[in-house]
């Protein structure tokens, strides 16, 4: 094992709580992101020789996650739904809670019913603080493609959100 | 009128000097666009917290996984079990655990060539074992008697420096493993610190000389 690839597999584990994350994005289930990480990390680790240093892993990484995910779901037809039950939050003492804040699941079921690549978009920039141009980078389509479908992605978000609460104050009464 | 394209690029800091300015100017006249702004600014931090980065259990399966040799530098049985070994040992590093050798026993056999080339190769030496080049490093000899050697195993461009202990029966247990650097590579031993604190776990030592390491080769 050389040096550099030695410093590469140590921040590809650092990454490790983040990659997730992008794949349950995607993937929306969470036995879903957890193949989609595994087979990325598999990926990077056979073609880390093509990693070029000082380049950003976590770019490089969320471009493979979001190759191998189009490829399974061509692979699969489209037939695989999205729930994004599986959304765990940790607890203080370390156990996992699922989150019942109303406003945050309302925000989760808003993300789960947008478009993938609106999904998508959105991971990358307001989660994963990517710049427009890494995005763009990332999914191969030119800003202008990043920026309209990141403020149609969070204009359908708010429309989605803001309907939930109302739901929620009729409830309420 | 603000579009949402542009109140979505200055929430990102994603506007040019000239545009984010006219866009605030904007904002402190329109209350509406403001609202906007706060409409999605507010569905950002929901999703943020709808999505926490945290580390879970798995990772350490995973981390192992990442710190294993790939499948091609452990065709020789001897470079999985090193590597397996190294890959333990580096994660325990990772996450700041201490691996005390002589407190567990060692899962690892080193092979019937390796403990032959132990009993036999002086530090310094270099001969081939099980498709690898394996060099003696050095000996040394703990306060209780007991000699553990440390040896370097190069196979292609992966190397693994090893410490291997005497055990009472007379055979050889691996203690510590640890990837090595590549030979062109400026700093010589990055397994250096892992196989340090495994000899470290021995209590005090002596380095064998040449003439120690001699008698205790010929026994």
């Amino acid at each position: 094992m050389t040096r550099d690839n030695l410093a590469f597999r140590q921040q590809l584990v650092s990454l490790l709580p983040r990659l997730r994350r992008f794949a349950m994005a995607l993937a929306g289930r969470r036995d879903l992101a957890e193949d989609l990480l595994h087979s990325a990390v598999e990926r990077a680790l056979r073609n880390w020789g093509t990693f070029q240093t000082g380049r950003r892993l976590d770019s490089w990484m969320f471009k493979i996650m979001q190759n191998h995910w189009i490829d399974t779901r061509r692979a699969e037809s489209s037939a695989t739904m999205q729930t994004f039950d599986g959304i765990d939050l940790p607890g203080e003492d370390g156990r996992e809670i699922v989150e019942a804040r109303d406003d945050v699941r309302a925000a989760r079921s808003a993300f789960a019913a947008l478009p993938e690549d609106q999904r998508t978009v959105l991971a990358l920039i307001v989660i994963e603080e990517l710049s427009y141009a890494e995005a763009a980078d990332t999914l191969n389509v030119p800003i202008g493609t990043i920026m309209s479908r990141l403020s149609r992605a969070r204009a359908a978000m708010a429309a989605l959100m803001q309907r939930a609460n109302f739901a929620q104050v009729r409830k309420e009464n | 009128m603000l579009n949402d394209d542009l109140i979505s690029a200055y929430l990102d800091g994603e506007l040019d000097a000239e545009r984010r300015a006219m866009v605030e100017n904007h904002l402190r006249t329109d209350s509406g666009a403001a609202a906007r702004l706060e409409r999605l600014r507010n569905a950002d931090g929901l999703l943020r917290e709808t999505f926490p980065a945290a580390e879970q259990a798995r990772d350490d399966l995973f981390a192992a996984m990442i710190m294993a040799p790939s499948p091609q530098q452990t065709r020789r049985r001897w470079a999985t079990q090193a590597a397996a070994l190294a890959a333990v040992l580096l994660c325990g590093v990772l996450v700041g655990q201490f691996v005390r050798f002589s407190s567990a026993p060692a899962p690892y056999a080193v092979s019937a060539n390796q403990a032959h080339l132990l009993d036999t190769l002086p530090s310094g030496e270099s001969a081939r074992a099980d498709g690898a080049t394996f060099e003696a490093i050095l000996s040394v000899r703990s306060d209780d008697g007991n000699v553990c050697r440390q040896f370097r195993l190069t196979s292609g461009d992966s190397a693994s420096d090893v410490l291997a202990c005497r055990a009472e029966n007379g055979g050889w247990r691996m203690a510590a493993a640890a990837p090595a650097a590549a030979v062109d590579e400026f700093i010589p031993a990055s397994g250096a610190p892992v196989i340090d604190a495994a000899i470290q776990a021995l209590g005090p030592v002596n380095v064998l000389d040449a003439e120690q390491e001699r008698a205790f080769l010929s026994r």
